[in-house]
């Protein structure tokens, strides 16, 4: 109970906490009373973390082990491992789950090629580059929503901006169905979740070439290293745990896509752009499968943990702990 | 994470020592290869937005007729019905009370937490910090079914209260950046006050935060354009149309107006409007936000 114990669990590289050592803190009263502080300043946000995080992080785990239908408390019933038996042999479930492997992995090329295309080139200080900047990072304060509402419209086969547009660049023989047609529909939402996101990640990597020191660009060109040699020699080792950071980064932030399919595509044509997400949703909410819809969810949940271990693992640990 | 939370700033100021460097040659090339690639994806980027933006001042016929075409008069009717018909209005305002409420809420929770964490020794203090560092990486998505349950279960389903406790428990963001800016505080600033008998409230109120301010203004401005973007909650928590948040209220207005596509752009405008002004007048805020987010989560 005494403050000189839980001085041990803090981490080294903390300064000595304020006043520690000071006599009269382990003082039974001024415990009690420090207890009560503590209990004031952390609790509230302790509180609501527990019962509206981990609550429902906990219930989604159970709920999967059960076939409740969602309505009445008294019809759950324990099944075990049922519901992950049954989804083991759910076709669009393993369609869902490749979706999402296509998506992470279009989205690792297609962001961080841009994002470090994109940090090289503004990182030339070419006039106007801050600007350019801001316009990059635009569409990552824009609602998911808004973003599928107004691609929706815009890649409506008929009326839509798409199509006349590919007719006026001379590509009218690429017009056509976009997101009704299955071959297209994942790409084109994959292009727009890039659309939307590039930017941040973008920005983390310019982050990391400012922090860079002139010195060692300067060197490279007294040694007679041009600019691509500068770039492909000296700054990409240098940003190369940034870009794994990025990379793991975008691969978790793929996991979390539901918004752009559930409002542009309900997951078809014919589930062609199901993810778990998505699947997850319908069975808990449409088809009131909340035991089945949970064991889905909880799928995501595990490659989640799987991907975020490895980063928290890489990138955080030296920095909090 | 000093690093990232100073880098927005630095940014500027390198750009703004090189711009008036002198065209070299090699500067010609660049620019000949760059500003095409610049201009182009500006474009991809800023067409979506700008088409929106003048088509809701198009009546449906005109839209129809053709598609980019600018409006050729200030056509207002889109604006009437989308906030007279299609209650537009009573969308803004719940966006408006659930994103204030739960901004204001997350920072007294958040700013205490991480005073606590910054200021204090206890048991157990790694082992909760672990906790709600694992809160950050929850993806929402896998979290809405047995939320949904929960929040019948407590009996606040379709009330503003479901979506507001449920943001009050991602205070997990504030935490870890407030930690970090308020270990920045000068221990003998914080030390000082103590000897003059200021207890931990006193120091809080009177010299952390006042210290910390733009810190707590960047997590201030990034939650608040997280929740006014948020469209899971509200599609799983909210039934009633009258309290639709603006997210979901225009995705609403796309079933229930699906031929009135200039109505449907009053909307999107409405709803982009607010977190582009923001982004508009404190980009260094929000992209200061977005950086420690990105890293913390």
């Amino acid at each position: 109970m005494s403050s000189n114990q839980m001085t041990t669990i803090v981490p080294e590289q903390q300064t000595p906490s304020p006043g520690s050592g000071t006599p009269d803190r382990t003082a039974g009263r001024r415990d009690g009373h420090r207890k009560r502080e503590l209990v004031a300043f952390l609790g509230p946000a302790l509180g609501f973390y527990v019962a509206f995080m981990m609550v429902p992080l906990l219930g989604t785990f159970l709920i999967s082990f059960t076939d409740w239908p969602g309505f009445s408390l008294d019809q759950i019933d324990w099944v075990g491992l049922d519901n992950f038996r049954e989804l083991a042999d759910d076709g669009v479930f393993w369609s869902a789950f490749r979706h999402n492997i296509f998506l992470l992995l279009g989205a690792i090329v297609l962001n961080t090629g841009l994002a470090l295309v994109l940090a090289l080139a503004l990182d030339q200080h070419l006039r106007g580059s801050s600007f350019f900047r801001g316009v990059f990072l635009m569409p990552t304060v824009i609602s998911l929503v808004v973003v599928a509402l107004v691609f929706g419209l815009g890649l409506s086969p008929s009326l839509g901006f798409i199509n006349p547009a590919f007719e006026a660049v001379g590509l009218g023989r690429f017009a056509g169905e976009w997101l009704g047609d299955p071959d297209r529909v994942l790409p084109m939402i994959l292009l727009l979740d890039t659309w939307s996101s590039f930017g941040l990640y973008m920005f983390l990597l310019i982050a990391r070439l400012i922090a860079i020191p002139k010195e060692l660009r300067e060197a490279a060109a007294i040694d007679g290293a041009g600019e691509l040699r500068t770039i492909w020699y000296v700054i990409l080792p240098l940003l190369r745990s940034t870009l794994t950071m990025v990379m793991l980064l975008i691969a978790i932030n793929s996991l979390k896509m539901f918004e752009l399919v559930y409002v542009m595509t309900s997951g078809g044509p014919n589930h062609a752009s199901e993810v778990i997400a998505t699947w997850g949703y319908f069975q808990g909410f449409t088809a009131t499968r909340v035991g089945y819809g949970s064991a889905t969810l909880v799928v995501l949940l595990v490659l989640t943990f799987i991907l975020a271990t490895i980063y928290v693992r890489k990138f955080r640990m030296q920095d909090d702990l | 994470m000093t690093s990232d939370t100073v880098s927005a700033t630095d940014i500027e100021a390198r750009d703004s020592g090189h711009s008036s460097r002198r065209m070299s040659m090699a500067t010609v090339g660049k620019a000949l290869l760059l500003y095409p690639i610049f201009l182009g994806l500006s474009v991809i980027i800023l067409f979506p937005l700008v088409w929106m933006f003048y088509s809701s001042f198009k009546s449906n016929a005109d839209i129809f007729a053709d598609v980019f075409a600018l409006p050729n008069s200030l056509y207002l009717d889109n604006y009437k019905q989308v906030f007279q018909l299609a209650g537009l209005g009573s969308f803004f305002r719940s966006s408006m009370i659930v994103s204030l409420v739960s901004v204001v809420g997350l920072l007294a929770l958040s700013t205490t937490a991480a005073y606590a964490f910054a200021f204090m020794e206890f048991r157990g203090k790694t082992f909760l910090f672990l906790l709600f560092l694992l809160g950050l990486m929850v993806p929402p998505q896998a979290l809405i079914i047995s939320g949904y349950g929960w929040m019948t279960v407590l009996g606040i389903l379709d009330t503003y209260w479901a979506l507001i406790f449920t943001y009050f428990g991602w205070s997990a963001f504030g935490i870890l950046v407030l930690r970090d800016a308020f270990e920045a505080v000068p221990r003998e600033i914080s030390d000082s006050a103590k000897v003059d008998g200021a207890g931990h409230w006193a120091r809080f109120w009177y010299i952390v935060l006042p210290l910390a301010r733009p810190s707590t203004a960047t997590v201030a401005i990034f939650l608040f354009m997280w929740i006014w973007n948020d469209f899971l909650y509200p599609l799983v928590y909210l039934q009633s149309e009258e309290r639709y948040t603006l997210p979901l209220g225009i995705m609403f207005l796309n079933g229930q107006y699906a031929p009135e596509w200039g109505l449907q752009m009053a909307g999107l405008t409405v709803a982009t409007a607010v977190p582009l002004t923001v982004y508009y007048f404190l980009q260094k805020q929000f992209v200061r936000g977005l950086m420690a987010g990105a890293l913390k989560g």
